[in-house]
């Protein structure tokens, strides 16, 4: 959601490596980043450093695991949206989640799935809330190369309470 | 007849008294001579009380090129003789070089375990030990960031330029605050390892930069 935009980053990890030269901070053993309501974790992270000092992240679910992700939506009381993948991109100036290779994200109300996308390369715009689908890793559409699965749950009758 | 005798009594008792008297006096001498070696033994085995101290002081260890390597300054300077450890009370140690970023620490106490043949193990390279309250601080610099490091314990080995711990430590930097348990920098290369229970906290973009600690 918006409100993560302005919130401070924070990256917790097992092991952490950093060369001053290059600015590039290399952690492992278990990489967790929360900024505002936004969660993702993996096992391995490469943060390096824009000149102008924003941080780009790329994680890595290594062998054990994928990296899984999980923030808040604007419009809506209780509006998640959450998603997994083999590796994770995110860009702090331009706040945009990309999941690559076997990438799931689901759109949630409350614990209810209403929207679900499989594909190559999924990627997840937090500041405008724009999701992207393409079926290969590099996030262009590739002919013949499988397709990008979406389910659409139908939307719930508003009880009336 | 008697007396005759007595004489020769009295020769041999004399040869004898004066045979006692020789074998005695060497005894003696030995005696006196182990003793004073032994005194000397005693004072250069180093007593663990320190030999000398220095007070506000300034002490520059020059590296092999005659250039400073590193300078500290502090309260009070004990040597240890039994250790030849120098410890120093509210030291700063800066260490500027050409090549190398220039560094700032400061800590409630050193302890300098420096190059020493005099002890067993010899020692071929300075150690400096810091204790509570460490700071180290680098400025920005042309091939370097600023960086300030505070933890409660930090081993210097100035002649590798490495510093490194195992307790828990904080990083503050233009960017970020980071802190974890164990740290191995190495100050020439730049290249710095967190060993366990790395957190790294990314300031806001358009918050004020992180206020200056002093």
């Amino acid at each position: 959601e918006k409100a993560d935009s302005n919130k401070e980053t924070i990256i917790e990890a097992g092991y952490g490596e950093s060369d001053g030269k290059t600015s590039v901070r290399r952690l492992s053993k278990g990489v967790s980043l929360v900024r505002g309501t936004l969660i993702v974790k993996a096992e391995n992270a490469v943060v390096t450093e824009a000149p102008n000092g924003d941080q780009f992240v790329v994680l890595t679910g290594g062998s054990s695991r994928k990296v899984t992700f999980r923030q808040k939506r604007d419009g809506g009381p209780d509006l998640w949206v959450d998603g997994e993948a083999d590796r994770a991109e995110y860009n702090q100036s331009t706040e945009i989640v990309k999941f690559i290779s076997k990438a799931k994200v689901r759109y949630l109300e409350g614990k209810r799935v209403t929207q679900e996308q499989e594909g190559e390369y999924l990627s997840y715009d937090s500041k405008n809330d724009i999701a992207v689908g393409t079926n290969s890793t590099s996030g262009q559409h590739v002919d013949g190369s499988g397709s990008l699965k979406i389910i659409l749950q139908p939307k719930q009758e508003k009880q009336a309470n | 007849m008697k007396p005759q005798m007595t004489i020769d009594r009295f020769r041999i008792w004399l040869a004898v008294i004066l045979l006692g008297i020789t074998t005695m006096g060497t005894i003696w001498i030995m005696e006196v001579i182990r003793r004073h070696a032994d005194d000397e033994q005693n004072r250069s085995s180093a007593r663990s009380a320190p030999d000398y101290y220095v007070e506000k002081f300034n002490f520059i260890r020059l590296s092999n090129n005659g250039k400073a390597n590193y300078h500290i300054t502090g309260d009070s300077l004990v040597h240890l003789p039994r250790t030849d450890n120098i410890e120093i009370k509210h030291p700063q140690i800066n260490s500027f070089d050409q090549d190398r970023p220039p560094l700032h620490l400061r800590a409630d106490l050193a302890v300098v375990a420096q190059k020493s043949t005099l002890v067993t193990p010899k020692r071929d390279h300075d150690e400096v030990h810091l204790y509570d309250n460490v700071s180290m601080e680098r400025p920005e610099g042309l091939s370097s960031q600023f960086v300030h490091v505070k933890s409660d314990y930090l081993l210097l080995l100035p002649d590798e330029d490495i510093v490194k711990t195992d307790k828990p430590i904080s990083i503050t930097t233009g960017k970020a605050t980071s802190t974890a348990t164990g740290m191995l920098a190495n100050n020439s290369t730049q290249h710095l390892s967190l060993l366990s229970k790395v957190r790294i906290q990314l300031n806001k973009r358009e918050a004020a930069p992180a206020v200056k600690t002093k």
